[in-house]
């Protein structure tokens, strides 16, 4: 058994999809993190991204899997379990591997080291030679792998023992879809058989009464007159750790305090890294007989699946994280889907809604949104309308569908792309090392770069830092050119006049059937505009009701004359001409 | 005690500078640019502090400036006191860092370091002594430290202390506790116990396990010790530190004047000019450069500055600037802002020549970026940005718009951006305003005539060289109409994106 298997058919990647250019924009970061809670925001969509593939089976393997653990929630809590035995396990298994030598100190050499030490510390004295010997003797640390050796191997018996009874007992008896989840049913039961947990379980209880670990220890540093260090002595081992404040910490505070000084950092470099092994070195040494007795009794207890069992670290945090995406979505009422994949359409979406608003928010309006094959939707609408959200959902759609992840919507399919490229109005750059355009023209020439006819462009209000007309017809140019090369593209734009140009242009081009218009509606109340936030195919309607938007903040004539005529400004309020402004007449 | 960059009796203005401002005119950039290095860093939080519109604060700085630029000994003498200011500053903490990391054994001997220091004290006030300013500023210095060197606090500073710490004399024995991690390496320790030499010999109930003495344990235990009782010694800091407040606060005022002489000296390498704008009434709502540039294209390492001249109209003019994309109008705009900020803290303007009247407040509004605000709507954002500004608007504004409105319909655009610029005008304010909307600029006059009070308009445009039948940039702005054209195109080209279809299809 072998974790890839659980996340790819024969444990082999395959395919892919380049979501990197579109992350920014599309939110990818912030939705990977609501997959992967436990990662940070780098880590969460650096995992997503190797997990994505434009590969029709690895996406329904995934899927079926998905649907074999929405309908066993035990099975869903062991993997969440075992996700936190894991990354304990992965430090525990690093532990052994790396303290191996802790493996080779016996009895017999304890009680000749002590001897040992005995004659070199009155070598020392002697000649420069045995002050030599007693250095790299320091420098020798198997008593420092003894004690982590078996404290590390102590801990990984435990988490092998308790992660292969979860396994076991979750999948034990249960029918599943997945032949994938069948196969771990029937490893984890191998294990159990075969190193015969029970047994081992209950001799690590017996060792935990002989010993309890070690959690500090004290150094008696002498010193003579001038200050020079002139001696060590090991004062303590302890179970317990030192507490925080130290004697000159200001009183009230509750905390247990003991010692002069509160704790400090120990440096965690330089000559402080290897300091650390000397003195370990030393506490190893002081409590090498109880060592050695638990070495021997922990290596008799066999933990032979654990390499496999390590493997499944990426499949658990991939399933668990889907997983918990998809209750959350079903457990507030949205839509769920598992996303069938064709090659009929880009994408067809039916009462789709916002991923991250559907998992956090108030349920966002269900829309229909179908994007034929390599053509073009013109999505248009009032200000704040919505569209946006419309469009980066569909960004989204595609990148949760092609990690294999369900979807809330009511129906879904989608042909897998190979890249996601988006363009999205650019704002003055940081550094001022160029103008918004040509920030707009580089992001373009890049996209152009990396685009082939499997890709899919997302635009968002771009060309708008220059003047309509030319915007509006680089934006038709833009198109057109990829219509011709059968590349699908989706533009949110206020330049509503580009509809006519645009259809010519797909008319000549012979795909006027691939073009659409769709409109985010609104209607006008008393009250003023209403959002609807449901889109329509209808042609790009005159006016963006930009001052709606810009009166809910404030931004009106009236309202600002008023407010500065208040503060004292002379704005002469009943000016005549300021009615001249009101009608535009100016 | 502040003298440098406020006359005596003055001090900072508690109105907040906007947040906006400072992030579109890329103060910080300018801010870590001027920093006379990593470690006296300012931020443009404090600089926007300095922000005043008091016409005898600037007259006072400009002054303590000149003497900056004047003499250049003043730099070294200013250096020394900062280093010595510091001292006091990051001994807060109490550890020592660097070298005393090899240092073999650990000192509780504070006096070696105060010996230090005073002796800095004490030569910072001979250097500036010999200094022959003319700054009200530097003279109060001069008087300072010339008070603190001869006071009696510094002459009994070193004895005070003294008495102070006899404690830490002789430890025989000191025990220090170490906590494990969960991968048990030490990750913790303290300070447990010092214990006195002791009297006899142990008993043997009492003896311990001697561990094996190396040189890297000597070496390492006692880096560890003088880690802790640095830890120990904090109380004696928190004494010294307190006694010398005072002269904290020239710190900030040190490194501003050693950040106009790096600022300058960067424009002077550059063979650009410096000078101190001269101050006109707030009323006169004056702006008149000749050969003023942007600092920031400096930063960026841009091999071409090019200078303009810039003048607003006597009672305020909102001048509205289009012409082609990437030909510099955003370069002109923030060369008009950075100037004025520059002018308004007392610092050289970056111009040959400038003649500045204080303004109240500098108001920017730039286009959001699409990708932090696409969401949430680049329209609302912007309105909100607008909505702040005129909260704050007055008739002693200056507004700097950079193409603001544009993420609607360009009808829209064109008439929300007409009422804002009425507005703006009839207030009185001045300033830029950047747009491809052409009609903004050639309808002004329409707009002049129905509000006739306020500030004028005035119409900018790039100019263009037509050079064989190609366009070409000069980054020069003149006044004008404007001409009707953007060239996006052209940017197109030389970004190159070539869209394949363009030509046959148009055809």
């Amino acid at each position: 058994m072998n974790g890839n298997e659980l996340l790819r058919p024969g444990g082999e990647k395959r395919g892919g999809l380049d979501a990197s250019l579109a992350a920014e924009d599309l939110e990818l970061t912030r939705l990977s993190q609501l997959l992967f809670p436990g990662l940070g925001a780098g880590e969460a969509l650096e995992f997503a991204f190797g997990l994505l593939t434009d590969d029709g089976e690895t996406i329904r393997l995934r899927q079926e899997i998905l649907g074999d653990l929405l309908d066993h929630p035990a099975l869903r809590e062991t993997m969440e379990k075992l996700r936190g035995i894991l990354e304990e396990l992965e430090t525990c298994s690093r532990g052994v591997r790396d303290n191996l030598t802790g493996m080779k100190v016996s009895r017999l050499d304890a009680a000749v080291d002590g001897l040992k030490k005995a004659v070199l510390k009155l070598e020392k004295n002697l000649s420069q030679q045995g002050a030599d010997i007693l250095e790299e003797n320091a420098a020798d640390n198997r008593y420092a792998q003894l004690l982590r050796f078996t404290h590390f191997r102590r801990r990984l018996t435990a988490l092998y023992a308790e992660a292969i009874g979860l396994l076991r007992s979750s999948t034990r008896g249960e029918k599943f879809a997945s032949a994938s989840l069948r196969a771990l049913g029937e490893w984890a039961e191998a294990c159990y058989e075969k190193d015969r947990v029970a047994e081992t379980e209950k001799a690590l209880r017996d060792l935990d009464v002989e010993w309890k670990g070690v959690s500090a220890f004290a150094v008696d540093v002498c010193l003579d007159a001038r200050r020079n260090v002139v001696g060590l002595e090991m004062a303590e081992v302890r179970q317990m750790p030192y507490a925080r404040p130290g004697m000159l910490e200001a009183a009230g505070s509750g905390e247990e305090r003991s010692g002069v000084t509160s704790l400090l950092q120990f440096p965690q470099t330089g000559t402080g890294t290897l300091f650390q092994e000397y003195l370990l070195s030393e506490v190893g040494y002081e409590v090498r007989s109880k060592l050695t007795r638990l070495r021997e009794s922990l290596t008799k207890l066999p933990v032979s699946g654990i390499e496999e069992l390590l493997t499944l670290r990426d499949a658990l945090r991939f399933y668990t994280g889907a997983a918990a995406f998809a209750e959350k979505l079903r457990s507030r009422g949205a839509p769920l889907c598992a996303p069938s994949l064709t090659e009929e359409v880009t994408f067809r979406f039916r009462e789709a809604m916002l991923p991250e608003q559907s998992c956090t928010g108030a349920l966002p309006v269900p829309n229909d949104l179908t994007l034929s094959k390599g053509g073009s939707i013109l999505m248009t609408g009032p200000n704040s309308s919505g569209k946006t959200c419309c469009l980066i959902m569909a960004g989204q759609f595609l990148f949760l569908g092609q990690l294999g992840c369900l979807l809330p919507a009511k129906e879904a399919s989608f042909s897998p792309r190979d890249r996601l490229l988006t363009l999205f109005a650019a704002g003055e750059s940081e550094t001022g090392e160029d103008s918004r355009m040509g920030l707009e023209v580089q992001r373009l020439g890049l996209l152009q770069e990396h685009m082939t006819d499997r890709s899919i462009f997302f635009f968002n209000e771009p060309m708008t830092s220059t003047s309509a007309t030319e915007g509006g017809q680089i934006c038709v140019d833009l198109l057109a050119d990829l219509a011709g090369k059968g590349v699908p593209s989706l533009l949110v734009t206020h330049f509503n006049h580009i509809w006519p140009q645009l259809r010519e242009r797909f008319d000549a081009l012979g795909a006027s059937d691939k073009l659409q218009s769709l409109v985010m509606t609104s209607e006008e109340t008393e009250d003023g505009l209403r959002y609807l936030y449901k889109l329509k195919e209808a042609p790009p309607p005159p006016s963006s009701h930009a001052r709606a938007v810009v009166a809910a903040k404030g931004v009106t004539l009236e309202a600002m004359v008023e407010a500065l005529s208040r503060r004292g400004l002379d704005m002469r309020a009943g000016d005549p001409g300021w009615d001249k402004v009101r009608r535009g007449a100016v | 005690m502040a003298c440098l960059l406020y006359p005596a009796g003055k001090g900072p203005a508690a109105s907040p500078f906007p947040a906006q401002t400072i992030e579109d005119l890329q103060l910080g950039r300018l801010a870590k640019a001027m920093s006379p290095s990593d470690y006296y860093r300012l931020t443009p939080e404090e600089l926007c502090a300095l922000f005043t519109g008091d016409e005898e604060v600037l007259r006072h700085r400009q002054a303590v400036f000149r003497d900056v630029l004047r003499f250049p000994e003043l730099e070294s003498a200013m250096e020394k006191l900062l280093d010595s200011l510091d001292g006091w500053e990051s001994r807060g903490g109490s550890r020592r860092g660097g070298a005393d990391a090899f240092a073999v054994g650990f000192s509780l001997d504070e006096f070696t370091w105060l010996d230090g220091y005073l002796k800095k004290i004490d030569a910072a006030w001979r250097e500036f002594d010999r200094i022959p300013v003319e700054s009200a500023g530097f003279r109060a210095l001069q008087g300072l430290l010339n008070e603190l060197r001869n006071s009696k606090r510094y002459q009994d500073a070193a004895s005070d202390f003294k008495e102070l710490c006899p404690g830490f004399s002789a430890p025989a024995r000191m025990r220090l506790g170490y906590n494990l991690d969960n991968e048990l390496k030490p990750s913790r320790l303290k300070l447990l116990a010092m214990e006195p030499p002791e009297e006899g010999t142990r008993s043997k109930s009492a003896q311990k396990r001697k561990m094996m003495l190396t040189q890297r344990a000597v070496e390492t235990d006692a880096m560890l010790l003088q880690r802790v009782s640095a830890q120990a010694s904090q109380d004696i800091n928190t004494f010294v530190i307190r006694e010398t407040a005072a002269l904290r606060g020239l710190r900030k005022e040190l490194i501003v004047c050693l950040a106009v002489r790096k600022l300058t000296r960067s424009w002077e390498e550059a063979g650009l000019p410096a000078c101190f704008p001269e101050l006109r009434p707030p009323e006169e709502k004056a702006f008149r450069a000749k050969g003023l540039f942007d600092p920031l294209l400096l930063i960026s390492d841009k091999e071409l500055v090019v200078s303009n001249d810039a003048e607003l109209r006597q009672g305020g003019e909102l001048l509205i600037l289009t012409g082609a994309n990437q030909g510099g109008k955003t370069v002109f705009l923030l060369s008009m802002g950075l100037g004025q900020w520059l002018a308004q803290l007392g610092f050289p303007a970056p111009a040959a020549e400038a003649a500045v009247s204080p303004a109240e407040n500098i108001l920017t509004i730039f286009a959001p970026n699409g990708q932090r605000y696409g969401r949430k709507g680049l329209l609302a954002e912007e309105a909100g940005r607008i909505a702040s500004a005129m909260e704050n608007l007055t008739a002693g504004s200056m507004v700097l718009f950079n193409e603001p409105l544009t993420s609607t319909g360009p009808e829209e655009t064109k008439a929300i951006s007409a009422e804002v610029i009425a507005v703006c005008m009839a207030a009185g304010a001045r300033g830029v305003w950047v747009t491809h909307v052409y009609e903004l600029a050639s309808h002004r006059a329409s707009l002049e005539e129905a509000l006739p009070w306020g500030s004028r308009l005035g119409s900018l445009r790039i100019v263009l060289e037509e050079v064989g039948g190609e366009t070409r940039f000069t980054y020069r702005v003149e006044r004008g109409e404007p001409k009707g054209y953007s060239h996006a195109e052209d940017a197109l080209r030389r970004g190159g994106i070539h869209l394949s279809d363009v030509p046959a299809a148009r055809a």
